[in-house]
């Protein structure tokens, strides 16, 4: 119910009280209210109808809601029915008591007894006045009797007599039949009698048996006041007031003279004239009241019916309002608990009252505003755990070294990327389950097994050092390859706390890059010493072989001097080529340190490939090399053998190819390339690539192709690859050697990282 | 059901009706109306037709004083204003029964009361009333044509109190003329 409703409502109020205040007026007082009686009525009924309007209106709002269970609408039809209940009974209790009172009261103003005696003691006071009449008129008839025949004079002596002579007698007089007054007598002399004469009605009567004779008011003037336009026709002021009894009679005149009428004037004893009067107006005093007491029943009835259809829908179109007056905080709160039981925690509109309903609003939502607080701060905790969490699970995931995490009946718990990558079997996907019964996984899950019982032993044995932890080497083959070809792994298992819920984690890593270096060291070295035990005794063979053709040279002939240059030139050439092996190995094992110095790489490459390339399309061998490449630090020889190495190899893989391959190509690239480094400064790299399109690395060779006597090659002593990545790595570069993508040809990646400082970075 | 309360309805509608109209055939009706120049002015001549009815009728009987009032205005039409009111009267008709002499008793207001032993001969007197001077020469201007408008109508404000109650409710009581329009040119 909104504002504007309200306060027309209590306009309305005002307006419907004034108008019944005026309308009960207008019941008792004359006048302006009672000329405007119908308009009172007519404007009540319509605010009555309006009122009816809304309420009906309301009451289908009312109803409809309740029957779609609308929330509040019960509480709400409750109240209206409390509040209208309230207002109703009473108004109809005084209604039937008014209306039963008005109407029997009325009634019994009136009943036949009062009438009765009424119409009787008119009715007597007319006997008297008819007893009196007759009377005069008897008398008056012997008058006229006497008078007939007399002449004037004796009419005259007569008329005064009778008039000296009788009791209240006010005048006499003798009239023509023209109706003009012959001669009088009257008791006071002075007045006129003009306005006494009868009317020719009057005399037409009195020529009838028994004459005219009956009472007659003697007052004539307008009672009601009104200005007169014209004066008086006759003046009738001084004849005295009250009821007069008038007898016309025609005088029995002898046959043959003038017709003569007789007119006796008498008034009414005064005591019995003003007791018929004081009963006449009683009588019709009531006779208006009763002919008027309907109408005043009607108007009494009509009055209270449409005040009491007023109260009652005022009160119901009051309880309307204070029912939603008083449901509205309620209402509002109990859409607070559900906004609450929902979720939204948003602050409730205020009632604005100082009672307690307002203080239960304020504190509703006082409660909602720390629910909400107390929410919040969770949510923050929550977020907070949410992002250690997320921390700690990006570590555990970005971290090279496996962890497994497993329960106490070695069931995966938990693991990371790495170990997927580390074992090249699938562990995430097999949560839950035991870590003997993934495929593949068996040897490691033994191990891992057997290493926690013997921890235990080792505890139960009672060692005086705390067994944290164990660490332990375990080999497990890997998923396609040889016997041979195994996954070394460094792992180490600890028990979880047992707070923390009864488990174990291990923690692995690949050390096979690691063994290979050691074996590559242990190669070397092995190497340096051969090298040096074989390198002594080969050139006293040489010299011996040479001084053994020198001297025998001479003395032989034939097929022996044959024979003794062809073993001579073996020996010689054999050991030649046993130095030469001896060179290598030792060059490998003792490689002189590299000597950093500014180099400009482009030209170094420019420069060896003026020796592969004879600068027809025959040439196998593109360069793409980048015009604005930073000077590396570089030591010119060693790169010069790498970049010689790679493209001898490349040269020989085009030897492996297919017939039908596409012609041969190697590709030579040198680019800069742009880094981050690990502190956020920006770096610059020089790249070299060489991409050939042969038939690649066999898998075998790739996965220790930087292990010394590891080649494809039949004639190769397996060192070019070993020496190369010597070289990167004492320039403090990287090598990557893999197949292309598209399994057509082999590619070195080679990233030196050691830039002049002087040079530009761009 | 719904057909027969519906039949009843516009039964009783046209009932109503008709009552209605019968009662509006009750009304006064002005069988003539003029004015006339006098010597000493205006005057109206007007005639009325109606009947009491048998609840007046029985009023009179008890002595119930009745009044009649002849309202009469003269105006005369003007474009740029309201019309000029050039006269404006009233003149009321009392008839009284005297239970005690047995006699109608007929006042005029501003003229002499005059008594009749029937009411029908009473009633002449307010069916025709005498010429009446409604305004003093002089009053119009001659040449001028005027609208003059005559009701006649029971006056309430002159009945008792009691009676003025049953007027508001009881039709019976209500008696009175359509307004009755005619011009007249004044002389």
């Amino acid at each position: 119910m909104n504002q504007a409703l309200r306060y027309s409502l209590i306009v309305g109020g005002g307006v419907v009280s004034i108008l019944l205040f005026l309308l009960a007026t207008a019941s008792s007082s004359s006048g302006f209210f009672e000329r405007y009686y119908s308009w009172l009525l007519g404007l009540n009924a319509a605010v009555a109808g309006a009122l009816l309007v809304f309420v009906v209106v309301a009451l289908a709002r009312l109803y409809s809601r309740y029957k779609n269970g609308k929330f509040g609408s019960r509480l709400m039809a409750r109240l209206v029915l409390l509040f209208a209940g309230i207002g109703i009974l009473p108004g109809l209790v005084i209604f039937l008591v008014s209306v039963q009172f008005v109407s029997h009261s009325i009634e019994s103003w009136f009943n036949v007894k009062i009438e009765a005696a009424l119409t009787s003691g008119l009715n007597l006071g007319l006997a008297a006045l008819d007893q009196s009449v007759g009377e005069l008129a008897a008398s008056s008839e012997i008058t006229a009797a006497t008078l007939a025949g007399q002449d004037r004079q004796s009419t005259q002596d007569i008329l005064t007599r009778l008039v000296d002579e009788r009791d209240g007698i006010l005048s006499a007089m003798i009239i023509g039949a023209d109706g003009k007054m012959i001669m009088s007598a009257a008791q006071n002399r002075r007045a006129s009698l003009a306005g006494d004469l009868p009317t020719p009605a009057m005399l037409l009567q009195a020529v009838m048996p028994g004459g005219y004779a009956r009472q007659e008011s003697a007052e004539r003037d307008f009672k009601d006041g009104a200005a007169p336009l014209s004066a008086p026709a006759s003046g009738t002021l001084d004849s005295p007031a009250g009821l007069r009894l008038r007898v016309v009679l025609a005088i029995p005149e002898p046959p043959g003279s003038q017709p003569r009428f007789l007119q006796v004037l008498q008034a009414v004893p005064v005591n019995l004239a003003t007791n018929a009067q004081v009963l006449a107006a009683a009588y019709t005093e009531y006779q208006e009241r009763y002919v008027a007491r309907t109408g005043l029943r009607e108007m009494y009835i009509r009055t209270l019916t449409l005040t009491l259809l007023l109260a009652i829908f005022g009160a119901i179109a009051s309880a309307f309002l204070i029912a939603g007056n008083l449901a509205q905080p309620l209402l509002v709160l109990a859409e607070g608990t559900r906004a609450v039981a929902e979720g939204d925690l948003s602050p409730r509109p205020i009632v604005a009252t100082s009672d307690e309903l307002g203080t239960l609003t304020q504190s509703f939502n006082t409660m909602t505003g720390q629910l909400f607080e107390a929410r919040s701060s969770v949510e923050r905790n929550r977020a907070a755990l949410q992002s250690a969490k997320a921390h700690l699970e990006s570590v555990l995931e970005n971290m090279s070294a496996g962890v497994i995490v497993l329960d106490a009946d070695f069931n995966v718990v938990n693991s990371n990327e790495a170990v997927e990558r580390i074992l090249q079997h699938d562990v995430a996907g097999h949560m839950g389950r035991a870590l003997s019964s993934i495929e593949g996984l068996e040897p490691f899950a033994a191990a891992v097994t057997s290493a926690f019982s013997t921890q235990n032993a080792q505890s139960a044995a009672g060692s005086t050092r705390q067994v944290r932890h164990w660490q332990q080497e375990i080999e497990i083959p890997r998923r396609r390859g040889s016997e041979d070809h195994v996954i070394a792994l460094l792992a180490r298992g600890s028990r979880l706390p047992v707070r923390a819920g009864s488990g174990f984690i291990v923690v692995f890593d690949d050390i096979s890059d690691v063994i290979s270096a050691q074996r590559s060291i242990a190669w070397g070295e092995v190497a340096r010493r051969l090298a040096h035990e074989i390198k002594n005794p080969l050139t006293p063979i040489q010299l011996s072989a040479e001084r053994m053709q020198m001297k025998l040279e001479s003395r032989l002939t034939g097929t022996d001097l044959e024979l003794l240059n062809k073993g001579t030139t073996t020996i010689v050439n054999q050991v030649d080529a046993m130095k030469r092996m001896v060179d290598d190995f030792r060059d490998y094992a003792k490689a002189p340190p590299a000597v950093l110095e500014v180099l400009d790489l482009n030209g170094l490459i420019a420069d060896i490939l003026h020796m592969y390339l004879s600068g027809d399309e025959s040439d196998i061998i593109h360069a793409v090399l980048a015009p604005d490449l930073p000077a590396i630090m570089g030591d010119a020889t060693q790169l010069r053998q790498v970049i010689h190495n790679l493209l001898q190899n490349a040269q020989d893989a085009m030897n492996d190819r297919g017939p039908d391959a596409p012609p041969p190509r190697i590709d030579l690239t040198t680019e800069a390339i742009h880094y981050q480094g690990a502190d956020g400064s920006a770096g610059t790299a020089v790249r070299l690539a060489i991409v050939d399109n042969g038939p690649g690395f066999a898998p075998k060779i790739l996965a220790r192709a930087f292990e010394p006597y590891v080649t494809s090659k039949a004639r190769g002593t397996g060192l070019g690859l070993p020496m190369v990545k010597k070289i990167i790595d004492e320039h403090g570069g990287r090598i990557d050697i893999s197949n292309r993508t598209d399994g057509t040809g082999a590619s070195v990646l080679i990233l030196l990282l050691k830039l002049c400082p002087d040079s530009v970075v761009a | 059901m719904t057909r027969r309360f519906l039949r009843l309805l516009a039964c009783q509608l046209l009932l109503l009706f008709a009552c209605a109209q019968a009662r509006a055939a009750d009304g006064v009706e002005i069988t003539r109306a003029g004015i006339e120049a006098s010597e000493e002015g205006y005057r109206l001549s007007v005639s009325y037709a109606f009947d009491l009815n048998a609840g007046l009728e029985e009023a009179i009987q008890h002595g119930v004083p009745l009044s009649f009032t002849t309202q009469v205005e003269l105006t005369r039409p003007r474009w740029y204003w309201y019309d000029d009111k050039a006269v404006s009267q009233r003149q009321t008709i009392r008839i009284r029964y005297d239970v005690l002499t047995r006699l109608y008793q007929v006042s005029v207001s501003g003229s002499m009361q005059q008594s009749f032993p029937t009411l029908e001969d009473a009633m002449v007197l307010i069916r025709r009333p005498s010429r009446w001077l409604v305004a003093p020469r002089g009053a119009l201007k001659p040449g001028e044509t005027y609208n003059v408008t005559v009701r006649m109508f029971m006056d309430r404000d002159r009945m008792s109190k009691p009676i003025q109650v049953n007027a508001f409710n009881n039709s019976q009581w209500r008696l009175e003329s359509k307004d009755k329009k005619f011009t007249y040119r004044a002389e």
